[in-house]
């Protein structure tokens, strides 16, 4: 039986076992990470104990007195986390089902609901926000006028409701990417097996499906738990004039001083980092014994969708309501506003006097073109980057036993604590310390966005990996691949709905950054969050709709490319 | 390297007999009567900008660029600056821009960290001052100098102001309900304007202004009465100009001048603001580095911001040039009576006049 | 000897603790045997066989493959360096490839690049050997479960491999299919000659397939042998007990046999048991006649028929006597009416007494008045 080839590696064994290749890989990752994260949260708790405006003071606890003192504290951490909580609600159910509609059931055109449900996602968070102020404002709300005419009541966009609707409906697609990636990984057996057992479909939903989903469910609520709790122009725009005030504004209020108080800014981020933790630490109890859950069984599977049926108009319908309420309402407040000089409520005067002024503005604009240039390359790059780095880092916390991979976990997920205006004065300070001159070009911006969505890649990442049975990528090993062999060979290849998903979702938000960028930019190295920074302090809120509605069509086409990629994880006959 | 410059000097004398007679009519009078003393002053230091400048060039060529930390916004910048480059070929300006405080804390790091990198900063005249008392600036006075109000200039030249932000009352004319009018401060406690208000909720500098026009008492009063009109919390000038526009509310506590004088002007919106006795000018001052890479074309740019040529670029956006030989574009923001410069005092209860700003107006 | 596992030690640390998995484990498999790991979940059997494999690392103990150490102190060898081929309990094919594909993996991996040919033989080969031929296109997930099972057979034989490890691999699928798989496995194992570990739980597997079975409790090995000398000489009752079905009547030794029944029950006595020691009687059901008239043999006893269910190819009767009940299979054709009186006989020659060590099976002290 022997067969010769064997032979030659059977004595390429016997020599000592030197270091392997994933504990290499394991040590190289693991210090890259300490670099990119430990750094800038040394600066924060050095910062937050630091006497004076800025960095370099006397050691004080002035600053965490101050915080633990503030009389407001109680109410405004509970308006946070009412709203965030709020908020990440309403995402994930509203995400989870458009995922399972389109990924589970048999509802038509498919790809374009796909593209469409990231829309909001591309929209600017100030667009957004601002095109649902002009829908439910009710002094001057689109859809308040014809409701009071109609009922004689309107509805106020100024309420913690209004706040978490419009958050919700923003985050709803990070949910709807992350869980469509879930959902197409799943064994539909196990739903089948339900549905066997004379389980209907909603119970087979809620009794099966669901709790098969923890993990990636577990991780995408506290992501969107974490984003709403740093959101800034939502509380900004729509929360402050309803006078309800978010334990963030804190941190930025007390850099608004003269002179700035970045201690008393840094104490304040430290609650928000200890609030994240705790996230994090209920999140690493809810999925501890996630070897239950692998959904990617060594059993192949076919991928089936639910006939929906007749139910097949009820799910097209929601799908239309979504649409109209989350993107079509939205992007044509947005449209319009691209052809007009000043946003303001439609007339039809307005309407006679379009205009693709907007357009040409943008088009013709230099340091625009150049920031999408550069910011294209930095999403690419980032994305890149933090898919790949979190893919390894998923696989060493759920798959090897190595001592410390939960701290590991934990630095990737740290700088969602970190303040991008705090992270970018660290980055500021350790690269004019170390002898590695980037300041000031793409490279720094590059290191900053690395940083700062690791912890977005590494949920998405860490979920997928959950569902991939071990068995799987031990079968790989048993047929003589080396770690790295199984991992790009096996591992790899099941990840990539989560992986696509990542890469799409840290994509996004690259090009969305702006609160390190600002620190970090350089006119060379201006990026697209920048330029529409600046359009909005020059008030030109309808070029940015301009620039909105032309980046909406070029990353809906993009989504679509990837999704084809992405798709064919499992194949279709 | 003479002919060349004085070919230049000539456009800009053109430029200014063109503005001169081009201002509006209410500008007119002040600004002759202004150029008119200025003029000998200038000639007699033999501190003739355009020479200066000249100078300055020739030296400044083998630098290249000059390092301009401001908070200008890109949009206005890209207006402003191609002027300075097409005057001065062969020097760029490199043009890092954020928010005051954002650019405090870049260059207050770099500088921390050993890194000379900009050579002139421009920001609210509070982030200025701040980066003064650092020690990161030193004293340069501007051949124009004499061009500029006592308020928007350290008399020992250790920051000059290139352009204001008049702080005013914005009014959507459409929204103000009947027979209500405002003109001075105190009319914003009018109960008719109850829910119709609008605060900038950082304004605390309107506040500290106030006392100053008038006592601790009266300012307590109207932001008391002012809160007690329910205004409509609000973050950022610029949003809260423009959904003025929109008719989100009827007026504003501060907007900025020159976005209200573009929204009535430019964009044909029903807007107008208070002519308030006094009205409220926030000062954007300008100061050189301790240690500029490029010390020569640092100066040349300080030189040229404050100039003629600088000022009526900055005028040209529709932002108030601080200059009192360049008229703003849009007349109206100028023909204030009485103008309160912020200053330097105000800094002092800073942290006291937020503290009542905030509880009084209900911002936690 | 293909392969030698001596000493072998592994514990885990979980949740409630330190689980000490495996406890000095120790046996040799000669080439081209049938070596099976018999025992409930929780007994160690399939971290033995992972550790073999090299999934696991050893805390002490040393596993030799065809007469390398490929763990043993300081040394271990990666699994993809050892001479072995694994089947996987969920079959662990890749879903994202076809089933060529899959099999010709292992090739494709090793350090040595084969010619396209060769690769693409030797694939259809081992496709051939499982009855796969034609389907070598099929995306995996396409293939039955019966398939996917060959399928993964497969791909563990392909790189003709000194040891296949079998974890489990029967028992994802349905009961007809069990048995015809196993049936296709006993064959090809024979044909092949190659030296197997299997991991099962199921006696019956175990029994059918097996050259050698070692019975695992605990992380231990608590016997070795061949299928008929763990069946007819059990070492203990859980031995007994795990490897087929019985009945346990227990009570003291004497000279020919035990008493117990209200009587003396004549059987063989196990070597280390003496006459006084508490001794457990094993009592296999198909040893044991039930006559409803008493045919005055020896080892006859009365007791009331409490259930007699008709299996087909045999009566599933059960016999209470006294507080136990014995089971005991007849012939279909056997005329017996539930509640009846019955005489069970068996001969003494086939009914063993082992040493009582405390041991006691589940159902003996349970009653069955309360479903009858």
């Amino acid at each position: 039986m022997a067969a010769p080839d064997l032979a030659t590696r059977r004595a390429g064994s016997l020599r000592l076992p030197a270091l392997r290749v994933d504990t290499l890989v394991l040590i190289a990752v693991s210090l890259f990470i300490a670099y990119l994260t430990l750094i800038p949260l040394g600066m924060l708790v050095l910062g937050s104990v630091s006497e004076g405006g800025v960095l370099g003071g006397d050691l004080t606890f002035r600053h965490f007195a101050r915080v633990l003192t503030d009389a407001n504290s109680v109410e405004l951490l509970m308006t946070s986390f009412g709203y965030s909580l709020g908020a990440a609600g309403v995402a994930f159910v509203l995400g989870t089902a458009m995922a399972w509609v389109v990924e589970r059931s048999d509802v038509p055109y498919r790809n374009v609901w796909y593209g469409l449900a990231l829309v909001p996602l591309i929209i600017p968070g100030i667009i957004h926000t601002i095109a649902w102020l002009f829908l439910l404002s009710p002094e001057i709300g689109w859809i308040n006028a014809p409701l009071k005419a109609l009922t004689g009541q309107t509805l106020s966009i100024y309420t913690l409701g209004g706040m978490i609707w419009v958050q919700g409906l923003h985050e709803a697609p990070l949910a709807f990417v992350l869980m469509s990636a879930a959902f197409r990984a799943m064994d539909p057996s196990l739903e089948e097996a339900a549905a066997t057992a004379r389980a209907g479909t909603w119970k087979t939903l809620r009794r099966v499906t669901l709790p098969l989903l923890l993990p990636t469910a577990a991780s995408v609520i506290l992501v969107l738990f974490v984003r709403a709790l740093e959101s800034f122009e939502v509380p900004a725009i729509i929360g402050l004039p309803a006078r309800l005030f978010v334990y963030t504004s804190r941190v930025y209020t007390a850099l608004h001083q003269y002179p700035p108080n970045y201690g008393l800014s840094a104490s304040y981020a430290m609650v928000l980092l200890g609030i994240s933790v705790m996230g994090l630490v209920a999140h690493r109890i809810l999925t501890r014994r996630s070897e239950r859950f692998a959904t990617i069984t060594g059993k192949a599977y076919r991928p089936r969708r639910v006939e929906l049926g007749r139910f097949r108009f009820v799910a097209v319908g929601v799908l239309v309501t979504y649409a109209v309420l989350a993107i079509a309402l939205p992007f044509l407040v947005l449209l319009y506003s691209s052809f007009v000089r000043v946003y303001t409520v439609p007339t039809l005067e307005t309407l006679g006097s379009l205009t693709l002024r907007n357009y040409a503005y943008v088009l013709e604009d230099e340091l625009t073109r150049r920031a999408i240039l550069n910011s294209i390359v930095l999403g690419v790059s980032t994305a890149t980057a933090v898919v790949g780095l979190t893919a390894v880092i998923g696989w060493i916390t759920v798959r090897s036993r190595t001592p410390g991979r939960g701290i590991l976990d934990f630095l990737s997920f740290v700088p969602i604590a970190i303040p991008g205006i705090v992270l970018g004065i660290s980055l500021i300070w350790v690269y004019f310390t170390i002898p590695i001159r980037i300041y000031g070009t793409m490279w720094i911006l590059l290191v900053a966005y690395i940083t700062r969505f690791l912890p977005y890649g590494i949920r998405s990442t860490t979920a997928g990996l959950v569902q991939i049975h071990k068995e799987l990528e031990e079968a790989a090993s048993a047929s003589g691949a080396s770690w790295w062999s199984a991992f790009r060979r096996v591992t790899l290849p099941l990840l990539r709905p989560a992986l696509v998903a990542a890469w799409i979702y840290v994509f996004i938000v690259s090009l969305r950054e702006l609160s390190s960028s600002i620190l970090l930019y350089s006119t060379e190295s201006v990026v697209l969050s920048i330029r529409i920074f600046d359009m909005r302090d020059s008030g030109q809120y309808t070029a940015i709709a301009a620039l909105s509605v032309m980046l909406i069509t070029f990353l809906v086409i993009l989504v679509a490319v990837l999704q084809r990629l992405g798709g064919r994880t499992v194949r279709e006959s | 390297m003479r002919v060349p410059s004085r070919f230049l000097a000539i456009p800009a004398v053109l430029s200014l007999l063109v503005a001169a007679c081009g201002g509006g009519p209410g500008a007119q009078p002040p600004t002759a009567t202004t150029a008119a003393t200025a003029a000998p002053t200038a000639a007699a230091t033999a501190a003739d900008p355009d020479k200066v400048m000249a100078a300055l060039y020739d030296a400044a060529k083998a630098e290249g660029t000059v390092a301009f930390y401001s908070s200008t916004n890109n949009d206005d910048a890209r207006k402003i600056l191609p002027e300075f480059e097409k005057k001065f070929p062969g020097i760029k300006v490199v043009h890092t821009r954020k928010s005051g405080e954002a650019l405090v804390q870049q260059l207050v790091t770099e500088k921390k960290a050993g890194q000379d990198l900009f050579d002139v900063v421009e920001t609210n005249l509070f982030e200025v001052l701040f980066v003064v008392e650092q020690g990161y600036t030193q004293k340069y006075r501007v051949a124009s100098f004499a061009d500029y109000p006592d308020q928007a200039k350290d008399k020992d030249g250790g920051w000059i102001a290139g352009r204001f932000n008049n702080d005013l009352p914005g009014i959507n004319t459409e929204k103000m309900p009947a027979g209500v009018t405002v003109k001075t401060w105190k009319d914003l406690c009018n109960p008719a304007l109850s829910g119709k208000i609008a605060v900038e909720q950082t304004d605390v500098v309107i506040y500290s202004a106030l006392k100053k026009i008038f006592n601790e008492t009266e300012a307590q009063a109207i932001i008391k009465c002012i809160a007690a009109n329910k205004p409509s919390l609000r973050s950022g000038h610029t949003e809260m100009a423009n959904l003025l526009a929109a008719g989100e509310f009827a007026v504003t506590l501060s907007s900025n001048g020159h976005r209200l004088g573009q929204l009535k002007y430019e964009e044909k919106k029903p807007i107008d603001w208070a002519r308030t006795d006094p009205i409220i000018t926030d000062v954007q001052a300008l100061a050189l580095s301790n240690k500029p890479k490029n010390p020569n074309a640092a100066k040349l740019f300080m030189e040229w911001w404050t100039s003629l040529g600088g000022q009526q670029a900055i005028a040209a956006t529709g932002r108030v040039p601080a200059s009192g030989k360049v008229p703003p574009k849009y007349p109206d923001l100028n023909n204030f009576a009485k103008i309160f410069y912020v200053n330097q005092d105000l800094r002092k209860d800073f942290e006291k006049d937020a503290e009542f700003w905030r509880a009084t107006l209900g911002i936690k | 000897m293909t392969l030698s596992v001596q000493g072998l030690h592994k514990s885990f640390t979980t949740d409630r603790g330190a689980v000490r998995a495996v406890r000095d484990v120790s046996f040799t498999v000669e080439a081209g045997r049938f070596y099976t790991l018999l025992g409930p979940s929780g007994c160690g059997k399939t971290t033995t066989l992972r550790c073999i494999a090299g999934l696991e690392r050893p805390e002490a103990g040393t596993i030799e493959i065809d007469g390398n150490v490929v763990s043993g102190p300081g040394r271990f060898v990666q699994t993809h360096e050892r001479d072995i081929g694994m089947v996987f309990q969920s079959y662990a094919i890749w879903p994202h490839m076809t089933a060529f594909e899959n099999v010709a993996f292992p090739l494709r991996v090793g350090s040595e690049r084969l010619p396209r040919e060769r690769l693409s033989r030797m694939v259809e080969e081992a496709l051939a050997l499982v009855g796969l031929e034609g389907l070598e296109d099929r995306p995996a997930p396409q293939l039955s479960g019966g398939q996917q099972q060959r399928l993964a057979l497969a791909r563990a034989l392909v790189r003709k491999p000194k040891l296949l490890l079998l974890d489990e691999p029967l028992s994802n699928l349905d009961a007809k299919l069990r048995e015809r798989m196993r049936v296709e496995l006993r064959d090809l194992q024979r044909r092949l000659g190659i030296a197997t570990i299997y991991v099962t739980h199921d006696q019956g597997e175990a029994l059918f397939l097996s050259h050698r079975i070692a019975v695992m409790q605990d992380g231990v090995i608590v016997q070795e042998g061949a299928p008929r000398d763990l069946y007819g000489g059990p070492a203990s009752g859980f031995v007994a007990d795990f490897v087929g079905d019985a009945t346990f009547v227990t009570g003291p030794a004497v000279a020919s046999g035990i008493s117990a029944f209200g009587g003396t029950v004549r059987c063989r006595l196990a070597p280390d048991v003496g006459t006084g020691d508490p001794a457990l009687l094993v009592l296999r059901p198909e040893s044991i006649a039930v006559r409803t008239e008493p045919a005055g043999k020896p080892n006859e006893f009365a007791g009331t028929l409490r259930i007699a269910a008709f299996l087909g190819d045999h009566l599933d009767c059960f016999v209470e006597i006294g507080d136990v009940l014995v089971r005991a299979k007849v012939h279909p054709g056997t005329q017996l009416v539930r509640d009846q009186k019955v005489w069970i006989e068996f001969p003494a020659e086939h009914v063993v007494a082992i040493r009582d060590d405390g041991w006691r099976p589940r159902v003996l002290t349970r009653t069955f008045d309360d479903e009858s």
